[in-house]
């Protein structure tokens, strides 16, 4: 019931946020950047209201609720998610690096410090979390 | 001299035997530990180690301790 919760909150989030998104291109931003910040904030509340649908479906149907909640705490799934996310997460460090690197050669500038700073606090954040758990476990 | 190393061991596990034992299907038993189906699969072809927490659930739901269940072999 708590992870049923923790969705339904997290799905709320993201429904805000498109809420004020769609709210603020209306006013904020112009032209090309209007249309894109309005169909983001468009897509995050149709996602969310397509979530609120499956999660009510789960909720009314007691074995499948059961399964949901099995699913989302099975231990084999969250190793293979956690595996999934470190790697790609590794993958994107680099990329970025190599982006970066690549970026500053060919004068684009204003990316590879945007890309380069990105990195820096992804790698930053990835030191930091090592030493907590490392302190933890 | 001897050295002070430790084995490598690879582990391999009687699930499925103990399972069919018992008349179950993988769903039943994956209903009965709280897993999915997905995990005992996974587990019967060894290809997933368990946690010490689900390892010693499916031992003792089958009677038996970790270390009959789950075979270390030295490497």
């Amino acid at each position: 019931m708590k992870t049923l919760r923790q969705k339904k909150i997290y799905s709320g989030f993201i429904f805000v946020i498109g809420f004020i998104m769609v709210v603020l291109q209306s006013y904020v931003y112009k032209d090309v950047n209007r249309i894109m910040v309005g169909t983001m904030g468009a897509g995050f509340i149709i996602m969310s209201l397509f979530r609120f649908y499956q999660y009510h479906r789960i909720e009314n149907d007691p074995k499948r609720k059961e399964q949901f909640e099995i699913m989302c705490d099975e231990e084999r799934i969250n190793f293979v998610a956690n595996k999934a996310r470190s790697m790609v997460f590794v993958i994107s460090v680099v990329a970025e690096a190599i982006v970066c690197v690549v970026a500053s050669l060919i004068g684009q500038m204003q990316l590879s410090v945007i890309l380069g700073f990105v990195t820096g606090v992804q790698t930053f954040g990835y030191l930091i979390c090592y030493k907590i758990f490392d302190l933890k476990y | 001299m001897k050295k002070n190393t430790l084995e490598v061991f690879s582990i391999k596990n009687i699930v499925s035997e103990l399972r069919k034992e018992k008349g179950l299907t993988q769903q039943e038993l994956a209903q009965i530990m709280r897993v999915s189906r997905q995990t005992i699969i996974s587990l019967e072809n060894g290809k997933y180690n368990p946690s010490i927490m689900l390892a010693h659930n499916i031992a003792k739901m089958f009677g038996k301790t970790i270390e009959e269940v789950f075979i270390f072999e030295e490497e």
